[in-house]
């Protein structure tokens, strides 16, 4: 039987009261350990909320999903919270590093949040894992879109989770930014964690072990 | 990295909100300290000069109104409404060792308020112990001179030899009195048969000062005293729970505005978390994504309100402290308020002090943090990113 790190089980998703947006209709997906998926589709067809369901950071308005076989939809706040600190490390498409803070109290902090200590050594030593050693003090406004996200991949890994969400890594890098930090995130990969990439770039998916195809909210599987 | 240091460098990150908020917290602690020091000088100075009149019992004409007892200290100008023959009535009294006859006069050196009393020289100087700092006191009981208390001839630049002013009247001033830390500081003195023909005053006197042999029969002194005349008697504790008491108004005024100066600060406060809370929606979502509980996120803006709440009360407690040692003095000029004290009074340095007003400066504005933070913790992840 195959050991399925992600399930999602006929979730549906709509936002609004009474301007009502159904988002999702009924997705279920499963995903192996240490797969490599990518969720395609065209903008406002739900890829997004997929993966935000996904990691925990909205819940579904029906539906189960269960991480490393586990209901996370009846969680609490804490438990949903730990368990983001401690299962999965996300990636969005602007980065969104701390402004005041350096590359390596950006790392550092995403550990303040899971049951290990905060380690300098550590956080350096992800800096030099994506190729930024020499940039342990820079603040985010010194450093590239490129450099950025490399940073934001080290700090997804802060907590070694086995599962990293990205939500369009490579969505505001040039093509040779791109080709950096794909490269980074198949090292990721190869490491073990399970990945799981929003894109709009069927170029990147084509690269996937398993592609997710989201139309209007529905799910179309594809290779 | 720690969360305290993550609280400091998101302070530090709008360095000048950072320091008009702080200054505001500073102005409302220092405020509160100025006043309060005050306020407590104040009671405090009335105390030591209660103390110093050194009588058991206070005369004075029947009906006047209870704020007059704060003239008494003061030393401002006092109906002149006792005949005189009264003090030789009360001094005959088995047991009254003494009865000093005060007149309050008001007068000015130079155009400025000075308070003149006229005294019995050798009764005062015998009841006071008081020491001549220069010159000689008076040569004798009706001498046509003045003698000035210490910190008053500091202040005119008057030295032994010169002459002031009374009623076009130039009169010599025949010596300077040692401080005595009390309200005879900032006093002149003239013979009392002097004081009232320059004054153009009847034969009466202000108040007595009366000494008892045994303050445990105090009763019976007062009724024998009120036997004489119709005379409103006062121990030295009743003068002094009378004058407190308006003091107790004075301080519950200065209170009240130092505690205006305190909410505005707080409103600072709360101003400045509210929009941090609302430009720090996306960093509250990093964080939330990052695994941070909802506590945590509260925390954080709990610690930054209280980081200010700490650095002002430090801040506003010194300033407070060093404008009360500054205004203390220049309010002591003013003759109404000269019981705030003489110019060498200066507040008091207190540790418990200090741990009092930090620890109020802290807990208004965790108080002012709280609703702040509370929006920040229910903010939901993707909510503080999408809107962030």
């Amino acid at each position: 039987m195959a050991d399925y790190i992600i399930e999602t089980l006929d979730i549906e998703k709509i936002y609004g009261n009474k301007a009502k947006t159904h988002a999702l209709r009924g997705v279920s997906l499963r995903i192996p350990r240490g797969g490599f998926a990518c969720i395609v589709g065209a903008s406002g067809h739900g890829k997004s909320t997929l993966l935000q369901l996904i990691g925990a950071l909205d819940k579904p308005t029906a539906g189960r999903i269960l991480l490393e076989g586990t209901d996370i939809s009846a969680m609490n706040d804490n438990a949903i919270s730990k368990l983001r600190g401690e299962k999965i490390g996300f990636v969005f498409q602007a980065y969104n590093l701390l402004d005041n803070l350096t590359a390596r109290e950006n790392i550092e902090t995403a550990m303040l949040f899971s049951s290990q200590k905060p380690a300098k050594n550590r956080a350096e030593a992800l800096l030099a894992l994506v190729g930024l050693a020499d940039k342990t003090n820079a603040k985010p406004n010194e450093l590239s879109g490129g450099q950025l996200q490399r940073i934001a991949i080290a700090r997804a890994l802060a907590n070694d989770p086995p599962i990293l969400l990205m939500d369009e890594p490579t969505g505001n890098l040039d093509s040779q930014s791109e080709q950096e930090v794909l490269q980074h995130i198949f090292n990721v990969h190869k490491a073990g964690k399970t990945v799981v990439m929003v894109t709009h770039n069927r170029e990147i998916a084509a690269k996937a072990q398993l592609v997710f195809e989201i139309h209007d909210g529905k799910l179309k599987e594809g290779v | 990295m720690t969360v305290l240091k993550l609280v400091w460098k998101n302070l530090l990150r709008r360095r000048g909100r950072f320091a008009f908020t702080l200054l505001g917290i500073t102005i409302g602690m220092a405020a509160f300290v100025a006043l309060l020091s005050m306020g407590d000088n104040l009671r405090a100075e009335v105390t030591h000069q209660a103390d110093a009149l050194g009588a058991n019992l206070i005369v004075m004409a029947r009906a006047d109104c209870p704020f007059i007892n704060l003239s008494v200290l003061t030393g401002d100008h006092l109906p002149e409404a006792i005949p005189r023959e009264i003090v030789f009535e009360i001094a005959a009294i088995e047991g009254v060792t003494g009865a000093v006859p005060y007149l309050t006069v008001g007068s000015s050196i130079r155009q400025v308020p000075v308070s003149l009393v006229g005294i019995l020289p050798a009764e005062m100087k015998r009841h006071r112990g008081w020491d001549v700092h220069a010159g000689a006191y008076f040569s004798h009981q009706e001498a046509r001179e003045v003698v000035l208390g210490y910190a008053l001839a500091g202040r005119f630049e008057l030295e032994t030899g010169d002459t002031v002013t009374l009623r076009g009247e130039e009169i010599p001033i025949a010596g300077i009195l040692s401080a005595t830390n009390s309200n005879d500081d900032i006093t002149m003195f003239m013979p009392l048969c002097i004081t009232q023909e320059i004054f153009g005053l009847g034969d009466y006197v202000s108040f007595i000062a009366v000494t008892v042999a045994d303050v445990t029969n105090i009763d019976r002194y007062i009724s024998a005293i009120t036997d004489i005349a119709n005379l409103s008697v006062s121990t030295n504790e009743e003068l002094l729970g009378s004058v407190l008491l308006i003091l107790g108004s004075l301080n519950v005024t200065l209170q009240a505005i130092a505690s205006v100066a305190l909410i505005a600060a707080a409103f600072g406060i709360i101003n400045t978390m509210m929009t941090a809370t609302y430009e720090r929606r996306r960093e509250i979502g990093i964080l939330r994504a990052m695994g941070s509980r909802s506590g945590i996120i509260f925390r954080i803006f709990v610690l930054e309100s209280g980081l200010y709440g700490l650095l002002g009360g430090l801040l506003g407690f010194f300033v407070g402290f060093g404008v009360s040692r500054i205004a203390a003095p220049v309010i002591s000029r003013n003759e109404f308020v000269a019981v705030v004290g003489t110019p060498d009074t200066a507040v008091a340095f207190s540790v418990t002090l200090l741990a009092g007003v930090v620890a109020l400066s802290v807990v208004i504005a965790v108080a002012a943090g709280l609703y702040p933070a509370w929006k920040a913790a229910k903010l939901t992840p993707m909510e503080a990113i999408r809107n962030g």
